[in-house]
């Protein structure tokens, strides 16, 4: 019987060489994985160059493709620029009105950016408060929920009636149509918090405001920049909507006056400036986002 | 290797678990998580709650903590009743619930910041510890920088650092891997040999539980009682070569056998 009794000895014969087994591949602990540091990078070739500027070059090249056909048709079919000018005629519009389209941003841009920054401290302070009294929340967020399927350009012209023709109104209307995603997605960041987190603060006797600005509002962060994202497109189309009812200045109004004298590449010209605008807004925002994921430690 | 069940006095116990019941949805459907729990736990004794899953050993826990009611009876740490949570108590969960946005070292610190201590005075405690369970080196390392068993590390830490006299902990090592828990294990067992706490440990780690207590309860599945109360005889420090010793296994083997014993019962009953 004990020629099979096993002993450390034979055990270790059984055990083969690791060395020979994975060609040099070192084995690392589990505590050490995460934490090992990066190993030296290959230099790029060019293939790999191209590989990192795919995401870039793709989208633009689509974009120009498109331009060129349409130009191209418009130019074939002698299509009359009233309706539908070629791309060139935009960018020629682009560059006469450059003075009239960089006056008009101001008054545009700030109402916007006034109205985005009003809907975001107001829907942040609204979705603290639903995060501190349950029985608010139960009244109150349903009817932001049903609210916010209500299409609300239709409340445009109250705005007005409300509010006058002046800058306020657009303000208010701005405010008001961007607001929603900020209380909706706030109000989801600070209610998803961590259930076992919130334990652990309960049994630290921590108080409702400690969680509050210790953890609730940290952890809500990633939701309410994906909302300004949301937002901050949404109180453009506001201040525009409200530049089209009524308005002496601005990018909304200048497409009006445009459309109405029938200078069709002054139209879409201001479009492209309100387009550059709205990315530029978005870019901040995006900004904004990457700061919170690298303070997250993302 | 005895039964030992309610031989310590209940002046000599620092937790007093005495004729606890949970109920849910009390009425003609309610559920009965735990029934007349019974238990005592001395000062400086490591004591685990094991059991199989759903036995109510972690809601048992919670109660012990103050973060969950009880349908009767009633429970003492340090002589004065549990009416709520309290500071002289830590708490450690399966996850480490680090905040993902702070530091190790703010993590660990964020007890004392909880409980408006004075930051200066027990920085040097946090780094300390830290030093001791090996992250000295991964202070101002982010949650997300750091492994699963060193993020089961600092929250040990955090646990430790205000100097609760009782420490809870709800099956912290669960998550890991088999050979980080072992890791995990011996950390413990020499934080422990340090710091002497009372300590709660919830596990369905029979090898786990052997290892690091002085006692270990088995209890029954749902609804949860403690079938077994059983006083593991090894001397401490323990070394990690004691879980290959044939005692140790016998030890297991009993305690696996209780469960199993109770598993029969829980299926005719069913």
């Amino acid at each position: 019987m004990n020629t099979h009794a096993i002993t450390v000895e034979s055990l270790d014969k059984l055990a083969s060489d690791p060395e020979n087994v994975s060609a040099g591949s070192g084995h690392q602990t589990g505590d050490k994985k995460q934490v090992a540091s990066t190993p030296s990078r290959p230099r790029p070739t060019v293939n790999s160059r191209i590989r990192q500027l795919r995401p870039i070059l793709l989208p633009v090249l689509f974009a120009l493709g498109v331009l060129s056909i349409w130009e191209f048709l418009v130019w074939v079919t002698n299509y009359p620029a009233a309706i539908l000018p070629p791309p060139t005629d935009i960018l020629g519009a682009l560059i006469d009105n450059r003075i009239v389209l960089l006056q008009n941003i101001p008054a545009t841009a700030g109402v916007a950016l006034g109205g985005f920054a009003i809907a975001t401290v107001a829907g942040i302070a609204i979705s603290v408060a639903m995060t501190w009294s349950l029985h608010l929340k139960e009244a109150f967020f349903p009817n932001i929920i049903a609210f916010q399927i209500v299409p609300k350009v239709a409340w445009a012209p109250m705005f007005v009636l409300w509010l006058g023709i002046g800058m306020e109104s657009r303000l208010g209307f701005a405010t008001f149509i961007s607001i929603f995603p900020i209380i909706i997605s706030m109000t989801a960041g600070l209610y998803n918090t961590d259930p076992t987190l919130l334990r652990l603060c309960r049994s630290l006797t921590a108080s409702k405001w400690q969680v509050l600005v210790n953890v609730r509002f940290p952890y809500s962060l990633p939701y309410l920049f994906s909302a300004m994202k949301i937002s901050i497109t949404l109180a453009m189309i506001g201040v525009i909507v409200g530049e089209f009812i009524t308005s002496q200045q601005g990018l909304g109004y200048l497409i009006l006056v445009a459309a109405g004298r029938a200078e069709t590449d002054l139209v879409m010209a201001t479009v492209l400036v309100l387009c550059f605008v709205g990315l530029f807004f978005y870019g901040l925002v995006e900004l904004g986002t990457w700061l919170v994921k690298r303070w997250f430690g993302e | 290797m005895t039964d030992s069940a309610t031989t310590i006095s209940r002046a000599d116990a620092y937790v007093n678990v005495d004729g606890v019941r949970k109920i849910y949805n009390p009425g003609p459907k309610q559920v009965e998580a735990l029934s007349e729990v019974h238990c005592r736990v001395r000062e400086g004794e490591f004591v685990s709650l094991l059991g199989p899953s759903g036995c109510g050993k972690s809601t048992l826990l919670m109660m012990v903590a103050g973060l969950e009611s009880l349908s009767t009876g009633h429970i003492d740490v340090g002589g004065k009743p549990m009416e709520g949570t309290r500071e002289d108590i830590g708490l450690m969960f399966q996850d480490s619930t680090l905040l993902p946005w702070k530091t190790t070292l703010e993590n660990v610190m964020f007890p004392i910041k909880i409980l408006k201590r004075s930051d200066e005075e027990y920085r040097e405690t946090a780094i300390n510890l830290l030093t001791r369970v090996g992250l000295g080196d991964f202070l101002d390392k982010k949650p997300s920088q750091l492994s699963g068993g060193m993020r089961q590390r600092a929250a040990i830490c955090r646990a430790l650092v205000y100097d609760p006299s009782l420490l809870l902990m709800d099956e912290p090592f669960s998550a890991l891997d088999a050979i980080t828990r072992d890791e995990m294990n011996q950390v413990l067992m020499g934080m422990w040999q340090e710091f002497r706490k009372t300590g709660l440990f919830v596990t369905h780690s029979i090898r786990e539980s052997v290892f690091l207590s002085d006692r270990v309860l088995v209890m029954s599945a749902r609804p949860g009682r403690i079938v077994a109360d059983l006083t593991i005889p090894f001397p401490r420090a323990r070394e990690f070569s004691l879980v290959d010793t044939p005692e140790f296994n016998e030890i297991c083997a009993y305690l696996r056998s209780k469960i199993s014993e109770q598993e029969a019962v829980g299926a005719q009953a069913a």
